[in-house]
């Protein structure tokens, strides 16, 4: 892996390479507030990151989770991979999704477990009604990173159906997560070259100029197109107002210098993720949101491994029946065919996944600890095992974001609302989202009490 | 090897009342408050032309402000809209500029694929999709600067030398890309941007950045069908789209191209408005091979063909899967040209097909001996063995496992396909685990899956699941026709309800035996038919699945005209409905 820091990077964002290396003087006037930002964190706290990671399918109920007290408890079979990561913990018990309990809804609560918002009808091509709350935490905590989030997966292609994502810009605006892992690596280091020079070009202000008006231009057409428009179909373009604005974002931010000396590009990974085994794809993913964050290229992650619902495309070679059965995540959390052993061992494989993140996160250095202690993972999945179970979701965190989490812990609950610890993984970021929600009888207004430090 | 007896089992546990369309009230669209309008002020070159750079707040989660009315529509009635292009829509517009898409058309995501179409309804720019955009505006461009002042002479016959021939440029080629005129403020900011880049660097960069420009608009990137500025959105008025917006919807809906010369021509005179109009150039391009590769489209969606490369197979069971399953879709591909372009185009003549385009590599699996070479010839399948584009290997090979049929997912595709009739998701906390634990391991899959109807929270959909699902069992995970697997003769009886065919009442079962007798029964189910025309208005008019409006006349003109595809495009455009939008 190269070092290089990330004032050399090469963003590409709307102006592809040839541009950028020429804006450094241009943006500067441009964007003095986003760098005195930057500059004042690196001279005082760390930057707060979160990712919410989730494994479709669930687990066997019997090995999830822990059993003891709040403090001196032991990890089952499927987190006990997680065990060196203990002390950094939370196991939570207890924790429902209450906007899916009166639904007839299996599948669809992918769509739920990151927006609290049941879907808008029955079936695979069903979307929420409402934001997710990675976006609703990016647009506060993201807009002075190159990009506000990242969202990316692994297995989640529905044969003939749509993406089945979790992330919502808005109220059936559902953002699809990328599979190509090449594709991922572009997004976030495009045109970075360790090696280049700024190029002495006088007509580098100008062009940025000219590039900006391209942005005004589109932002004008798209507000001209939009007023002719009502309810839905108006929010549509939301969505690409936003994608504009986080071009601009990048435009601006891309000239930053870098606060983290630790910031390193690993090499372009091949996209292609049928090929590998799933351990490897977790291993690249975690790289790559490592490497995201030591360059400070966004703070905000949602990863998907695996989803909800059946025939999905991805394989997972380590599984059992993966030589034959594509749809093996599915099927065997539903022990149709398959033990509860094989169920669990495909847990374990996740939690080994989950475990190569935390790794990876904790190998960077910061402060007086590592990016893991200024991070948060939520890893979670939609439905609690094979039977459509909505309630005692699997859900854990690992690391304190900064210290807003009291870790090493296992905290039981009775049929708490999930969306309020999606509140309170906000408020640890330093995101004020008042609630979340779109029904008044599930909707979050206040964080889950218990998990402060 | 373990079989995968059991797949799927729980997927599809059902609800006690399943859904069906064709006799649900619809919904009004619009329901839902968009996020309120991002404004501001730009800072680039261009801002004084009104430029609005795109303001930070963003929508609040619910999504309350903005233009956000919720518009109540009357049976039939569409809202107004703006539907991005999907892909082949784009690549096929850029085309038309005389550029080359293929350097980028690989590195295009594929449009989300709702069942059974393209998701036209929820196609929208997100970030990814907004930076491949721009990556491909700099490469077209730079197609454009590269040929130079030939490039610009195809739109302005003015040298780019004269300030004043720029604006000739914009407008030519922003009539063709924009599909409409473009406005004098928007040739305003056009303009700044042209002159920006000739002052730096000559006419040329002039060019390229105004084309790198023009490709990003969302005025090229959505077909807008509002109607007149003068109506007021959220008003809840009716209004006729302008020959601008009917030009577009004619020709995406019939080519998937932007308008030509002719059909341009007809909206710059503002001559389609008038049905006789309108079906004028329809019946022009409808003509168009185009036109028909769209038809096979239809089909192919409405068949899940196009998933089929999607599913994997085990390769020790079905050797060279891939090669096979592609020339399988290239198969059915021919099959739905030779259909469409027979004298009977209709809907039972789809499911009473009894020929098929084989090759060598697909032989074996239509059952069809004494045939060698790449070339597709047409052979008729054993009749007792395969009957209808339903049972066409591609069909059945895209609704299995790797290893094995998905009697489950067969059962839904027939029900939410072919009979609009989709199952409902599995019940919350249904239970579904160790149940093959609780059957003789000599069970059979279909008395596993059988199991379930014994379950109320499943039987709602599963007694319809299972019983079509497993009629379409003689076909394995590729398609090839088989009486038995491991467990032995397979049980193929099946039940249908309600198809409303020759001779039954309405509501009454009907008990048949196998996939050639299931098709035989849809050919002439006028169930079928009219959920053929409800999917046709999806596929056509890019309507949401579930908020799916329909004509009612249109439907009916359809099952009584014979259920001829090919007047499908038709009916459509001359369904009254085909230029009204609700603003």
């Amino acid at each position: 892996m190269k070092r290089t820091s990330i004032d050399v990077m090469n963003p590409g964002l709307f102006l592809g390479r040839r541009g950028f290396l020429q804006l450094s003087g241009a943006l500067s006037i441009l964007l003095s507030p986003i760098v005195r930002s930057r500059i004042a964190e690196a001279e005082g706290s760390y930057p707060k990151r979160v990712i919410f990671l989730l494994t479709g399918s669930g687990h066997h109920t019997p090995a999830w989770g822990a059993q003891g007290t709040e403090t001196n408890f032991q990890l089952k079979e499927i987190l006990s991979e997680l065990e060196k990561y203990k002390s950094k913990m939370i196991v939570t018990s207890g924790l429902d999704l209450i906007s899916c309990a009166n639904q007839p809804a299996g599948h669809e609560r992918e769509r739920a477990i990151l927006t609290n918002a049941p879907s808008d009808q029955v079936g695979d091509n069903s979307s929420a009604e409402g934001a997710s709350i990675d976006q609703l935490i990016a647009s506060q905590i993201g807009m002075s990173t190159r990009l506000k989030s990242l969202e990316f997966a692994f297995s989640t292609y529905q044969n003939g159906f749509a993406y089945c994502s979790p992330c919502y810009s808005g109220p059936r605006q559902q953002i699809g997560l990328t599979e190509d892992m090449g594709e991922i690596f572009d997004r976030v280091f495009k045109g970075v070259d360790p090696n280049a020079q700024p190029v002495a070009d006088t007509s580098g202000p100008k062009r940025a100029l000219i590039n900006k008006s391209i942005l005004d231009n589109i932002t004008a057409d798209l507000v001209g197109v939009q007023k002719e428009l009502t309810g839905e179909e108006y929010s549509k373009l939301d969505a690409h107002l936003s994608a504009i604005r986080a071009m601009e974002q990048g435009l601006q931010a891309g000239s930053v210098p870098s606060v983290q000396p630790a910031c390193a590009i690993p090499s372009r990974p091949n996209g292609d993720q049928a090929t590998r085994k799933a351990m490897e794809v977790f291993k690249i993913e975690s790289d790559m949101v490592a490497a995201a964050i030591a360059c400070d290229v966004t703070r905000v992650f949602t990863m998907q491994w695996g989803m909800e619902g059946s025939h999905s495309g991805g394989h997972w070679p380590e599984a059992a029946g993966s030589a034959y059965d594509n749809d093996c995540n599915h099927n065997i959390s539903h022990l149709a065919g398959y033990s509860a052993q094989d169920y669990i061992d495909l847990s374990k494989l996740k939690a080994r996944g989950v475990l190569t993140l935390c790794d990876a996160l904790s190998a960077i250095p910061e402060g007086n600890g590592t990016v893991l202690d200024n991070t948060v993972i939520m890893w979670s999945s939609a439905n609690r095992d094979g039977g459509h179970t909505s309630d005692n979701l699997p859900t854990v965190l690992i690391g304190s974001c900064g210290g807003y989490f009291s870790t090493g812990r296992f905290l039981e609950y009775q049929g708490e609302n999930h969306a309020k610890l999606l509140l309170s993984i906000a408020e640890a970021a330093g995101a004020s989202i008042g609630e979340l929600g779109h029904l008044n009888d599930s909707k979050a207004t206040s964080v889950l009490p218990r998990l402060k430090a | 090897m373990r079989e995968t007896t059991f797949g799927v089992v729980a997927a599809l546990c059902g609800l006690l009342a399943c859904t069906a369309e064709l006799t649900s009230p619809k919904r009004g669209l619009g329901s839902v408050n968009g996020p309120s309008s991002a404004n501001g002020q730009g800072t680039g070159i261009a801002a004084t032309g009104g430029a609005a750079s795109v303001g930070a707040a963003g929508g609040t989660q619910n999504g309350t402000g903005g233009a956000s009315a919720p518009v109540d529509l009357k049976p039939g009635q569409i809202q107004a809209r703006a539907w991005r292009l999907n892909k082949l829509n784009y690549l096929n517009s850029i085309k038309q500029i005389g550029l080359n898409p293929d350097p980028i058309a690989a590195t295009f995501p594929d449009d989300v694929l709702g069942a059974p179409f393209i998701a036209s309804n929820s196609l929208n720019v997100q970030q990814v999709l907004a930076q491949k955009y721009a990556d491909a505006a700099e490469v077209l461009a730079g197609q454009a600067k590269t040929q130079g002042e030939a490039y610009f002479k195809q739109y302005a016959s003015c040298s780019w030398q004269d300030a004043a021939c720029a604006g000739t440029f914009i407008s030519s080629l922003g009539r063709t890309l924009y599909r409409r005129p473009v406005s004098p403020e928007q040739l305003t900011r056009l303009n700044a941007i042209f002159a920006a880049g000739k002052a730096l660097s000559g006419s040329e960069e002039g060019m390229r950045y105004v084309v790198q420009a023009m490709l990003q608009s969302p005025l090229f990137l959505y077909r807008t069908e509002v109607g007149p500025s003068s109506v007021a959105a959220g008003s809840g008025t009716l209004t006729s789209l302008t020959s601008f917006e009917v030009a577009s919807l004619l020709s995406y809906m019939v080519t998937d191209a932007p308008p030509d010369a002719e059909l341009s021509k007809a909206a710059d005179a503002d001559q389609l408005q008038s049905p006789a109009q309108i079906q004028a150039q329809f019946a022009r391009l409808n003509k168009t091979p185009a036109a028909a590769e769209k038809t096979t489209a239809f089909l192919e969606g409405l068949l899940g063909v196009n998933a089929t490369s999607n599913v994997v197979k085990d390769e020790t069971l079905y050797p060279n899967s891939v090669a096979i399953q592609s020339t399988l879709q290239a198969s059915f591909r021919l099959d739905a040209r030779y259909l469409l372009d027979s004298t009977d185009p209709s809907w039972s003549a789809v499911m009473r097909l009894s020929s098929f385009a084989v090759n060598s590599v697909t032989a074996n699996v239509f059952g069809i001996e004494g045939l060698s070479g790449m070339d597709f010839v047409r052979r008729d399948a054993p009749p007792t063995e395969r009957k209808g584009m339903l049972t066409h290997p591609a069909v059945m090979a895209s609704f299995s496992h790797a290893a094995e049929s998905a009697p489950v997912f067969r059962g839904k595709m027939v029900l939410a396909r072919l009979l609009c009739r989709p199952p409902g998701s599995p019940p919350a906390n249904a239970s579904t685990m160790l149940m093959a634990d609780q059957l003789p391991a000599t069970a059979t899959r279909r008395e596993v899956f059988d199991a379930l109807i014994a379950r109320p929270t499943c039987a709602g959909c599963h007694v319809s699941l299972n019983a079509i699902g497993f009629s379409l069992d003689n076909y394995d995970a590729l398609g090839k026709f088989r009486t038995a697997d491991s467990k032995g003769p397979l049980d193929v009886r099946g039940e249908v309800n309600s198809l409303r065919g020759e001779g039954s009442t309405d509501g009454a079962t009907e008990s048949y035996v196998g996939g050639v007798e299931l098709a035989e029964k849809l050919a002439g189910s006028k169930v079928a038919k009219e959920c053929v025309s409800l999917q046709s208005y999806r596929f056509y008019l890019g309507l949401p699945t579930s908020d799916v409006t329909f004509d009612l006349g249109t439907r009916a003109d359809f099952v009584d005209g014979g259920a001829q595809l090919t007047q499908l495009a038709s009916l459509i455009s001359s369904s009254p409905n085909f230029k009204e939008r609700v603003k």
